[in-house]
């Protein structure tokens, strides 16, 4: 279900950017040619620098953010080469496991069931 | 919270929950113990798990237990004599296969949660179990489980 959600939201912050470079008008339309726009000089260094550099950039850590946060969050994720470090748990096992563990012994019993490593 | 430090509260609650429904929906008697077991050899971790099932006491007849060994990468499925019928080994293969391709992709919880499904589907309907049992016991010392 959240997963479902997170793509989603980038389904649709990625459409509406694409969308929204898709719709200029053709510059014919307005009466001048491709290119330069009439009587300016051209981009600066700094609207050049925010066209390029920092609208990409600004859209990469967003769209990365929307993939990234929710592993994030959800933090404590098993990786089966990092290790285990928590102390046993047994649920459903005896009252007491520790004490009964201390004196248990598997007698003659014949057990069934299966093994496996991963 | 670190890879490894153990499973959260949330996780803890789901593989409450369907130990719990076993019990009272298939009258099962399934328990989950999930930590590395304290072993000098790995070849051990079957005799280990068979002594864990010992330790169920009155109940070790009739239990399932499940041993999951994360940092050791083993599971264990031990069946009491008395349960082998409505739990036969190739159910506890599936299961046991079901837990491994799961814990290999990440999921500890999810794994659990449906091997236990699993063979509690398998053994079927039964009169539902009351138990005197902790949820999820912790055991205090770590030297505790395992060889002695």
């Amino acid at each position: 279900m959240l997963r479902r959600l997170r793509i989603l939201a980038v389904l649709a912050v990625t459409t509406g950017i694409l969308a929204g470079c898709g719709s200029e008008g053709r510059s014919d339309a307005l009466g001048y040619r491709a290119g330069t726009a009439p009587e300016t000089g051209g981009l600066g260094a700094l609207e050049a620098i925010g066209l390029f550099v920092v609208v990409p950039a600004t859209l990469l850590l967003t769209i990365a953010a929307l993939v990234w946060l929710p592993g994030m969050v959800r933090g404590n994720r098993y990786r089966p080469s990092k290790g285990w470090s928590a102390s046993p748990l047994w649920f459903g096992g005896p009252p007491d496991p520790a004490a009964a563990v201390e004196t248990a012994s598997a007698g003659e019993l014949v057990r069934g069931g299966a093994s496996g490593s991963w | 919270m670190a890879a490894g430090d153990g499973l959260g509260p949330r996780h803890q609650e789901r593989i409450e929950q369907v130990v719990d429904s076993a019990r009272k929906e298939n009258g099962l008697d399934v328990s989950v113990l999930v930590g590395d077991l304290e072993l000098d050899d790995l070849t051990q971790f079957r005799a280990a798990s068979e002594r864990l099932h010992a330790a169920l006491g009155s109940r070790t007849r009739a239990a399932v237990l499940i041993v999951v060994a994360p940092g050791q990468r083993r599971v264990e499925v031990v069946t009491g004599p008395e349960v082998r019928r409505r739990v036969p080994d190739r159910v506890s293969a599936l299961a046991v296969l079901s837990m491994t391709s799961a814990f290999r992709g990440g999921d500890l919880t999810s794994g659990i949660v449906d091997a236990v499904r699993q063979i509690a589907d398998a053994a079927g309907r039964g009169a539902p179990l009351s138990i005197d049992s902790s949820p999820s016991g912790e055991l205090a010392h770590r030297d505790g489980v395992g060889t002695h």
